[in-house]
């Protein structure tokens, strides 16, 4: 029998033959996640919605709309580890699934709101959350000046949809699952430093219905993968210092995808490639890099780094709920504000910039046919050749807009940016969002060859401010690359970026091909992740995708400080 | 079985439904061990925008989840939020079908088994049942209301209370249940230009140590007096640090985890190797980080999720050395330590005199007074360097006055650099919903730039 110490053995001594545990030589039981879970009962949805919609009429709502959710979640993850004193054969951890239903209904009575929601739903709690809520809107009326008026352009009739997949993951063994990534976890452990590393495949599926008072009752049915490919190494320097490398895989994608995503990819591949990623960053980090210096340069961004900061800046700022001052009490209000006033005039990016919200994008997290107020789901342009053009509305905020919108003779109706749940009130969230490049745009290799003095920086994040006017991040050694006369030098350390919003985009001076475009995941809504944890039934991500991106003039900082 | 008697709303899992649920789950697993946590919770809240009551929400959640350990030595984890009898037949039998898919099998892990408590301070109050009403809720927003109207200010508050419950049970004679409240009420007043901010929260397990009143006066007047602020040079300042300021430097210090610093990933972490800060002088030495569940500041429960008993109070850090780091019971038995839990929330205080707010401020030549820091984020694991903004109040002092508001700071400091130019404290309070902390009076603070955020 292979133990699991000589198996570690047998496959770091490069034997060139991976060998692998016994009980993958085992598998082959046909379950899948299909056979943990009950069938969705899609008319009993349809029935609760309905009933909660009634009970709200008839309780004296003027409008109401309902989002009634079934959803299952499953998780195959598997881990190994092999820097300790007892390292480990790759193994499967526990699996896990999750099963959820809820209800969350919002009321109109004399243009207040009210909304009451419930995890777990039954036809008599269904139509007890209808009366709830109708009742909070009654009770809310005085204190609720001046009437909330609604937008056009909500649904009033049936319909159905379905993300667009090819295999269905829920239908795939589990234990083919586990067979995937335990040989590629085994195709890769063998290399020299690796600590430990893990791979993990998140499958959800969701159906939602909508009714409302105006007639609606959509059946949107939801399927999103999550893959992840995750490694850690260390590497010893020449002065003894131990670089500590991690890395993980961008190649899968993640959003509305079944099994394709990863079966359509050579899986083994990438999770060594990640792996070997590792490594050279602890081996990176082992070694004496530069320090930054501080002061203003030319700065390369990856396509990646600029989708994260499409996702915490501007994105998040032209949230109209936001630039209102709906959330001054909590996550802050935007500087892009008054939105009235600024929309059409202000120049918030270089003119090479456009911005584009688009919920029907084939594999986004956010992408559906309906948004959570029942808005058909459409591109909307938000910001042309720099310019603010649009901000993302609901139903209750675009009124806000209607001057702008009369007079470009568009419609005045929400671009759809809504987002609701069991427990959460419909509320403007990230949607997609895709920072534009040109088929004909410089690669990352050409801007990097056209920079004569400063950085490519790999991945960026945002810690921004109250109104999202200005930012600073830093940035591990692994991610940072001097550029000198058009080549990338030495990693640095101890690497910082700050900016103000509007001067940053502004200094964009050269967007990269589309053909480079990456995709970056984003929280659709800090409020959302907290008033809904412990449910993971409801979507809370959004894809933001960029080109790569040249800005000039960034001011960089040195964190290394010790006092 | 730890017992609490609250009034809970309908709806909530309270113990007797935990314990139903319980055997009806652990008939199906007579000789496999399983373990069962029951989660539950109801909230309720009225959010006021620029002076109007623009949503009154009420949700209630559930969440029953189930780990079982076949004959095989297999495992799996499954949740719902679906409670009736079909819905725990779902979960039963999911959970036996995912286990069976487990390739590698983990071995028998038993369960806890029966444990032994301490007697619990008290986190579920009465009080709290009048936040949880529109009607409740209503008077403090009327009350909000009416101020910032009287101050020509445009109010947006938030009013929130909840009720918790949970449970961890297991087949092998664990049973632990607690019940708990919160209630909040916070308030941004801003000037109708957008240029003035002024913000105050109070928050408690009891409604009735909640100031409303308080909030409401404090968050009008910062907002009157930050009316017209003007920009002074971003520079090192001595700054007078309010709680909630505090709150925020310390609250991203709070990964005790041990294992975490031993490979390396949190500022208490010595190198990669194994080797993590404990023992080591940190802080100022007359700082005390402790996490107490009978604080009667900052109540806690007495097991962990997993039903760990929590025996006594923690004490992070002593006259500033790093005395503890939390060992889970396996990574303990792994490195030959007693297991240490993290109670979660703490109070951090001073060790001596106390100083006032008025001889703070008397104290100071030129510095800066901050209410609040908002969008911490970390720039530096190893030393802990956070970035961020100053909001909802700053005004600079002179001579021993404050003099006027300025315009907000972004910030650049490490909570370890800034509890080691403390030049004096005030007395602790509850800062935030997790931590207990002073003002501060505090050196060479690095306002590091201007940000026009308002």
């Amino acid at each position: 029998m292979t133990t699991r110490r000589v198996f570690l053995g047998q496959v770091a001594a490069g034997s060139g033959v991976i060998l692998l545990p016994r009980s993958l030589t085992r598998l082959g039981s046909s379950v899948t996640a299909a056979n943990l879970f009950p069938a969705i009962d899609e008319d009993a949805l349809r029935r609760f919605a309905v009933a909660a919609i009634e009970a709200a009429r008839a309780a004296g709502a003027s409008y109401a709309d309902v989002r009634v959710t079934a959803g299952q979640q499953f998780q195959v993850h598997s881990s190994w580890s092999g820097g300790g004193a007892r390292p480990l054969a790759p193994y499967m951890s526990l699996p896990s699934a999750r099963l959820g239903v809820g209800i969350g209904v919002r009321a109109l009575v004399d243009g207040a709101w009210g909304f009451a929601g419930n995890d777990g739903v039954t036809e008599g709690m269904a139509v007890e959350c209808g009366r709830t809520a109708t009742g909070f809107a009654r009770g809310n009326r005085r204190r609720s000046e001046p009437p909330i008026v609604l937008a056009a352009g909500g649904a009033t009739t049936r319909g159905e949809w379905s993300t667009p997949i090819e295999q269905d993951p829920f239908s795939v063994p589990i234990a083919e699952q586990a067979q995937l990534q335990l040989e590629a976890l085994a195709g890769a452990i063998h290399l020299s430093g690796l600590q430990k590393g893990g791979v993990g495949f998140s499958w959800r599926r969701r159906t939602q219905v909508f009714a409302s008072t105006d007639g609606a009752l959509l059946t949107q049915r939801f399927v999103d993968a999550n893959p992840s490919v995750g490694f850690e190494a260390h590497a010893r320097g020449p002065s003894g210092v131990v670089g500590v490398g991690s890395a993980e895989a961008d190649e899968l994608a993640s959003g509305g995808y079944g099994w394709e995503t990863v079966h359509a990819n050579d899986f083994a591949r990438i999770v060594r490639g990640t792996a070997e990623r590792a490594i050279e960053e602890a081996r990176a980090r082992a070694l004496p890099v530069k320090d930054a210096e501080v002061g203003r340069y030319d700065v390369v961004f990856s396509a990646e780094a600029m989708a994260a900061l499409l996702g915490a800046t501007v994105g998040p700022a032209l949230d109209l709920e936001r630039a209102l001052g709906f959330r001054a009490n909590q996550a802050g209000t935007s500087f892009l504000a008054p939105p009235a006033d600024l929309v059409g005039q202000y120049a918030v990016a270089a003119p090479a910039v456009t911005i584009r919200a688009d919920r029907t994008r084939r594999g986004g997290f956010a992408t559906v046919a309906w948004d959570d107020e029942g808005t058909p789901a459409s591109e909307t342009t938000l910001v042309e050749r720099g310019v603010v053009v649009d901000y993302l509305t609901s139903r209750e905020t675009a009124g806000e807009l209607a001057s702008w919108y009369e007079g470009r003779r568009q419609p005045v109706r929400s671009n759809g940016a809504c987002r609701g749940a069991a427990l959460f009130a419909p509320a403007v969230c990230l949607p997609n969002l895709t920072l534009e490049g040109a088929a004909s745009g410089p690669s990352t290799a050409d801007l990097i060859a056209n920079t004569k003095r400063g950085f490519y920086v790999e991945f960026a994040h945002g810690s921004a401010d109250q109104q999202l006017a200005s930012n600073q991040f830093a940035i591990g050694s692994g991610a940072v690359r001097e550029i000198r006369q058009g080549k990338l030098g030495s990693p640095i350390g101890d690497f910082g970026v700050q900016f103000i919003t509007p001067v940053f985009w502004k200094n964009i001076e050269a967007l990269g091909r589309a053909a480079e475009a990456r995709d970056h995941l984003t929280l659709a809504d800090r409020r959302a992740l907290e008033m809904m944890s412990g449910n993971p039934l409801h979507s809370l991500l959004a894809t933001i995708r960029a080109v790569p991106a040249r800005v000039r003039d960034v001011n960089i900082l040195n964190v290394g400080r010790t006092a | 079985m730890i017992s609490t008697d609250p009034m809970l709303p309908p709806g909530l899992l309270t113990r007797d439904a935990c314990l139903a649920l319980a055997e009806r789950v652990f008939r199906h697993f007579t000789s496999e061990p399983a373990s069962l946590q029951c989660a539950s919770g109801a909230h309720a809240e009225t959010q006021v925008v620029r002076g109007r009551v623009r949503a009154v929400n009420e949700g209630r959640n559930v969440l029953v989840t189930l780990r079982v350990n076949t004959a095989a030595g297999r495992t799996a984890l499954v949740s719902t939020s679906q409670i009736d009898e079909a819905g725990i037949g779902d979960l039963i039998h999911a959970a036996r079908v995912a286990a069976g898919q487990l390739v590698t099998p983990t071995g028998h892990s038993p369960g806890l088994g029966p444990q032994v408590y301490p007697e619990p301070p008290k986190l579920c109050f009465d009080s709290v049942h009048v936040p949880m009403s529109p009607d409740g809720r209503a008077a403090v927003v009327a009350a909000a209301q009416a101020a910032t109207e009287r101050a020509g200010v445009m109010g947006n508050a938030d009013v929130r209370a909840e009720f918790t419950t949970f449970a961890v049970l297991d087949n092998a004679g664990l049973s632990a249940y607690r019940a708990g409240s919160f209630a909040e009420c916070s308030l941004t007043a801003r000037t109708k230009d957008g240029k003035g901010s002024g913000w105050a929260w109070s928050g408690f397990e009891d409604w009735n140590r909640v100031d409303v009143d308080g909030v409401v006066r404090r968050a009008v007047e910062l907002c009157e007096r930050s009316a017209k602020p003007v920009a002074i040079e971003p520079g090192r300042y001595t700054v007078i640090l309010e709680p909630a300021a505090v709150a925020a430097l310390l609250e991203p210090m709070l990964d005790w985890s041990a294992r975490k610093a031993d490979w390396g990933m949190t500022p208490y972490s010595r190198d990669p190797l194994g080797n993590n800060k404990l023992g080591l002088q940190m802080l100022d030495s007359r700082l005390q980080v402790v996490a107490d569940p009978w604080d009667p500041d900052k109540p806690t429960g007495v097991f962990t999720i997993i039903g760990t008993p929590i025996p006594s109070k923690v004490t992070w850090f002593e006259d500033g050395v790093l005395r503890n780091l939390a060992y889970d019971r396996y990574y303990a038995r792994e490195k030959g330590k007693f297991e240490v839990v993290d109670p979660s929330g703490v109070r951090l205080y001073g060790r001596g005199e106390t100083t006032s707010l008025d001889d703070m401020i008397r104290s100071v030549q030129r510095g800066v007074w901050i209410n609040r820091l908002s969008h911490v984020g970390r720039l530096h694991m190893r030393t802990g360097l956070l970035t961020g903004t100053t909001r909802d109040g700053v005004f600079l002092i002179e001579n021993g006055k404050i003099v006027k508001a300025v315009k907000n700071f972004r910030f650049t400091e490490s909570p370890f650099f800034v509890f080691n130019k403390l030049e004096a404290f005030g007395e602790p309070v509850r800062a935030s919903r997790e931590i207990v902390a002073p003002r501060m009076l505090v050196r060479d603070f690095d306002l590091s730039s201007l940000t026009d955020a308002v």
